[in-house]
């Protein structure tokens, strides 16, 4: 086993997480996952700190993903969101949630609010490691994923008043 | 820090990941206060939940690993890149072995040009005599005669020693300076020869002043029938330097 399998495989389910999210589907999420570990292996000499390896993946990560998605926008459920939903803000999150509805609100999320928001609900990076792996200053991060998670809690709101509620495996309960 | 203040990075975006300084205070406060303990408490456990859920939501095929190392692993990658580099490497080769000589030649080129350029300007301002004054039939006669003219020796270029070459020497004139106009046929066909001195041209200075007693052809060509040609005391060099200096003005 090389020194970049040793160092990058344990990422992989993290980085397929990731992907799925930010692609809304498995077979673009396993693209990108792979189109990611190419790119690491061969960039492997510029990664400086050994324990820094999540997060120069998750950066390649992303940056694959904006260009895959400026390129060839095979992220679909992206098409419509140059305004992203105007729900109203929610400071909390809505006692039921099922992951249709997760997955919907995430579907609908601007891609600059999603990365942000997958990184930190996945990556278990802190959000100067989120920063550096996005390019973007602290400040940025935090208030992305603030409005990202205000923005799907407002959908997620406005989902509970148009549905009746369910009760549904693995979603949130009393929370 | 107290429970007002502590709403903000509450709301903004809690973390146990974030060891960030931002929370550190907000972290020490809610050891002190239970109130907000719980208040964090039930919105990491919030945030755990779906982050749980967002886990659960993608499940990561088994597959996947797999397929990333083969990828990593397959000789096509490296085979990729190494025939990249190969072909890199061999086009870098052979576009420099193909510009060295394209380079030579459009060096040539350009020369080859700029006499050509200098001569037909030398020939419109030239006055020939309209008859010739010495007649030849061969080289070495008109050479002697017209270096007896110039009072310095004239060397033939090599192409004219054909055999069917006839000359005729005229004088001309260039200003105030005399040079030789030397025409000669070549299978029948009308060429002349142009004898002249960078000084000619006033450019003196430019170049050094030659003292080689032989003078050097430095260019000799045939268009459409009419053969040009040019013989100077100076070295090839400095003809084209010369030409250089004449060119641009």
């Amino acid at each position: 086993m090389s020194r970049f399998e040793e160092l990058a495989t344990p990422h992989i389910g993290v980085l397929y997480r990731m992907a799925f999210h930010l692609s809304g589907n498995k077979e673009d999420a396993e693209d990108l996952v792979q189109d990611v570990f190419i790119k690491a292996q061969k960039s492997f000499h510029t990664l400086r700190e050994n324990s820094k390896c999540k997060s120069w993946l998750c950066s390649i990560l992303y940056r694959q993903f904006v260009d895959g998605y400026r390129k060839r926008r095979y992220f679909v459920e992206l098409k419509d969101v140059a305004s992203p939903p105007v729900e109203e803000e929610q400071s909390v999150w809505p006692e039921k949630i099922t992951p249709a509805d997760l997955s919907d609100c995430m579907n609908n999320l601007d891609p600059k609010y999603r990365m942000p928001l997958v990184a930190h609900f996945l990556s278990g990076l802190s959000y100067k490691e989120i920063a550096k792996s996005l390019e973007m200053p602290i400040g940025t991060v935090m208030s992305r994923i603030h409005r990202a998670k205000n923005l799907m809690r407002g959908k997620l709101s406005g989902l509970r008043k148009e549905k009746p509620l369910r009760i549904v495996k693995g979603g949130l309960h009393g929370l | 820090m107290d429970c007002k203040q502590f709403a903000e990075p509450l709301e903004m975006a809690p973390s146990e990941n974030s060891g960030d300084s931002y929370y550190a205070e907000a972290l020490l406060h809610a050891e002190n206060c239970p109130v907000c303990r719980l208040k964090l408490a039930n919105r990491l456990k919030s945030e755990r939940a779906i982050g749980a859920m967002m886990e659960s939501m993608a499940p990561v095929p088994d597959s996947i690993h797999d397929k990333v190392i083969d990828q990593i692993r397959s000789p096509k990658i490296f085979r990729r890149s190494t025939n990249f580099f190969l072909a890199t490497a061999a086009s870098i080769l052979l576009l420099v072995g193909l510009s060295y000589p394209a380079l030579n030649y459009w060096k040539s080129q350009q020369q080859v040009a700029a006499v050509k350029q200098l001569c037909l300007l030398s020939i419109r301002n030239h006055e020939i005599t309209p008859s010739p004054e010495y007649v030849a039939d061969n080289s070495q006669e008109v050479s002697s005669w017209l270096s007896n003219r110039l009072g310095h020796l004239v060397k033939f270029p090599n192409a004219l020693k054909v055999n069917d070459t006839s000359f005729k020497a005229r004088r001309a004139v260039l200003g105030e300076h005399t040079v030789a106009a030397m025409e000669f046929t070549i299978n029948g066909k009308r060429s002349t020869l142009f004898s002249y001195y960078p000084k000619q041209y006033n450019v003196e200075g430019v170049v050094e002043a030659p003292m080689f007693e032989m003078g050097y052809t430095v260019a000799f060509w045939s268009e459409q029938g009419l053969g040009f040609g040019l013989v100077s005391e100076a070295t090839p060099e400095k003809v084209n330097a010369v030409f250089k200096k004449r060119l641009s003005l």
